[in-house]
């Protein structure tokens, strides 16, 4: 164990001094991405309140036909009304943003370009302005005929959110953090690895230390105990800086645009990097195996790059794929990680996931050491060239 | 002292692209000598001298080494050896000493001697007034003196070097000599390869001819030259190679 940590310190010097592991482990995680987060925030909120100030150019045909309807329009001050005769000549002519055609008989036909922003922005608020009008229309009819307007409404449905504000806050939470900090990891852990495999072999300092004293075993475990601490510590300042970002209350999951308060309790954060710890050594022990059998830097680079996508996918597919997951999709690498967090985040861990996501995982990480070390140990594999 | 007896290097055996680096090639080294491999690029130098480091094992046959068996007791062997060759690198981001002591450290030297060993290298290399400063930031020749150094760390009595005059200036390169001679008089076994004939001309006390994977002559220096009538070793090879035509 003596010349691991031996190799381990090694490495960990080396890349202490080559400034871009500072980058990769420091500037990417706890800087850039909280800036990137708040930049995109202070966009997006200007671009609500720009669109709330817009008003959009729309077009009427057969405006004579249902006068009352452009009145509630106009009332609302949002659109500026353009007569025609042809729908899709007015887009091109009066540059509308959509155009409703009234029929002789009293239907509603909208024309809209289903390409523009802009223009399923203002469909968006057209229909809920004829709708409104077309219950005004009802309730008026029904008053002349002396009915009671609770026939539209037999009864009202209530929706009533009973998720406290901190659950509700580690729910949204569970979207962005776990993506994020698994996109971090890997990354930290691929800058280390590509250093101290395909890098070595590059910079044919892999000889020299191959003739040395020491066991391949240790020199693998040492390389991975490296590329792990990389991305442990790229997982850290990456929870860092979104928590600072998010209690800051300054992206764009401030608590103005939720409506609640948004914490991430040190007691989650913690929970999170320690189930993340098999899944951190799985993608050191992935990445050395990948950079000792690959000829260079570069086609180390290619392999990591692709692994990198299906980290994405995975982890993407934690955001998009399901709504209650089943403890088999806490089998899955990487998923299982994602899926964690969520649950740790909104403050419901479930025993049995926690079991398969740990337990899957250091089956894993064992498995893809083994395999690193083989690459390590197999001569063709080491010098190929 | 190194023994090589009957090694085979074969490359994907039993592949499409299989290619037999080394035929069955004997050869042995005795301390107090500097034997020269001598071949042209290519002619199997590097993957036997790797085999003899136990980098590479050999297919068939047996290196033994101090004793050791390079196959059944790597570890063994690889404390008794210095592996150096003209293109393996250091790391860029250590200091000299840092290096030093990183690989003393491998081979379980104790502190206080560690710390003799070092000083006393960078005596011998010239190098204290470098010993703060990184590798990145040394000439190719001083690389090289850090490099030997590495090398003989743990005072190691069999000595592989592997075109280690390759690309070094004057200065380097005679430093490398005279690092040669002194360890030849130390009574260390020196293997050593070169392409170079004037190399072995001045430095070895028996050579092997090396063409194709196969030793196509082996002997004293003086005595080959007896041999072949020839004045120098260049014109043996050629005699060889015409020969193998």
């Amino acid at each position: 164990m003596r010349k691991v940590v031996l190799v381990f310190k090694k490495e960990m010097l080396e890349a202490i001094r080559d400034s871009r592991s500072f980058l990769v482990v420091i500037i990417i995680p706890f800087v850039l991405y909280p800036i990137l987060f708040i930049t995109m925030g202070f966009f997006l909120q200007m671009e609500k309140k720009r669109e709330a100030r817009s008003i959009y150019r729309i077009g009427v045909v057969n405006y004579s036909l249902m006068p009352e309807l452009i009145v509630h329009i106009n009332a609302a001050e949002k659109f500026e009304v353009v007569e025609g005769n042809s729908p899709l000549a007015m887009f091109r002519k009066d540059k509308v943003k959509l155009v409703l055609e009234v029929q002789k008989n009293n239907d509603i036909s909208i024309y809209y370009d289903g390409a523009s922003k802009s223009s399923r922005s203002a469909l968006k608020k057209i229909d809920i302005l004829i709708s409104d009008f077309k219950e005004l229309t009802v309730k008026k009819d029904l008053q002349e005929k002396g009915l009671s307007e609770k026939i539209l409404t037999p009864f009202t449905i209530s929706k009533n959110n009973i998720a406290p504000a901190k659950k509700m806050g580690g729910f949204i939470l569970g979207i962005i953090i776990p993506y994020i900090l698994l996109i971090l990891a890997f990354q930290g852990a691929m800058h280390a690895a590509t250093h101290v495999t395909a890098g070595e072999k590059e910079r044919k300092t892999i000889e020299t230390l191959l003739v040395t004293d020491v066991r391949r075993s240790e020199i693998v475990l040492g390389k991975c105990l490296s590329t792990f601490t990389f991305a442990f510590f790229a997982a850290v300042a990456g929870l860092l800086g979104l928590i600072i970002v998010v209690q800051s209350g300054i992206s764009t999951v401030s608590a103005d645009v939720l409506g609640f308060s948004l914490a991430i309790p040190w007691l989650s954060c913690v929970l999170i990097i320690v189930a993340m710890l098999p899944l951190l050594w799985f993608f050191s022990s992935v990445l050395v195996a990948i950079g000792s059998a690959s000829r260079s830097v570069k086609q180390a680079t290619v392999y990591n790059t692709y692994c990198l996508v299906i980290v994405l996918v995975l982890a993407l597919f934690s955001i998009v794929g399901t709504t209650t997951p089943g403890t088999t999709l806490f089998f899955i690498p990487v998923l299982n990680g994602a899926l964690l967090q969520q649950q740790i985040l909104a403050g419901d861990v479930k025993g049995i996931d926690i079991l398969a996501t740990v337990g899957s995982s250091i089956v894993y990480a064992i498995i893809a050491y083994l395999f690193a070390k083989r690459s390590f140990e197999k001569e063709e594999i080491l010098f190929r060239s | 002292m190194i023994e090589v007896k009957n090694i085979v290097k074969v490359f994907n055996k039993g592949k499409k692209n299989e290619v037999i680096a080394v035929h069955d090639t004997n050869f042995h080294v005795e301390n107090g000598e500097i034997f020269g491999l001598l071949g042209p690029n290519g002619a199997g130098k590097t993957t036997t001298l790797r085999m003899i480091a136990t980098i590479l094992k050999p297919t068939t046959g047996t290196i033994v080494v101090e004793g050791s068996s390079v196959i059944n007791e790597p570890e063994r062997v690889r404390k008794h050896i210095g592996f150096l060759t003209g293109d393996t690198m250091l790391y860029d981001y250590l200091t000299v000493t840092e290096t030093l002591k990183y690989f003393g450290n491998l081979y379980d030297i104790g502190t206080t001697a560690l710390n003799r060993r070092i000083d006393e290298l960078l005596v011998m290399f010239e190098l204290t007034e470098a010993r703060n400063k990184r590798i990145a930031h040394l000439s190719g020749g001083m690389k090289q003196k850090v490099s030997l150094g590495r090398t003989i760390i743990h005072n190691p009595l069999n000595l592989i070097l592997d075109e280690p005059l390759t690309g070094l200036d004057i200065l380097a390169r005679r430093a490398v000599t005279h690092f040669m001679k002194t360890a030849k008089n130390e009574d260390k076994c020196i293997l050593f390869s070169t392409h170079v004939m004037s190399e072995a001309e001045e430095l070895c006390d028996r050579i092997a001819f090396i063409h194709k994977g196969k030793i196509l002559e082996l002997g004293e220096k003086e005595m080959l030259k007896r041999k072949y009538g020839c004045p120098s070793l260049e014109d043996i090879f050629v005699q060889l190679m015409e020969k193998q035509r």
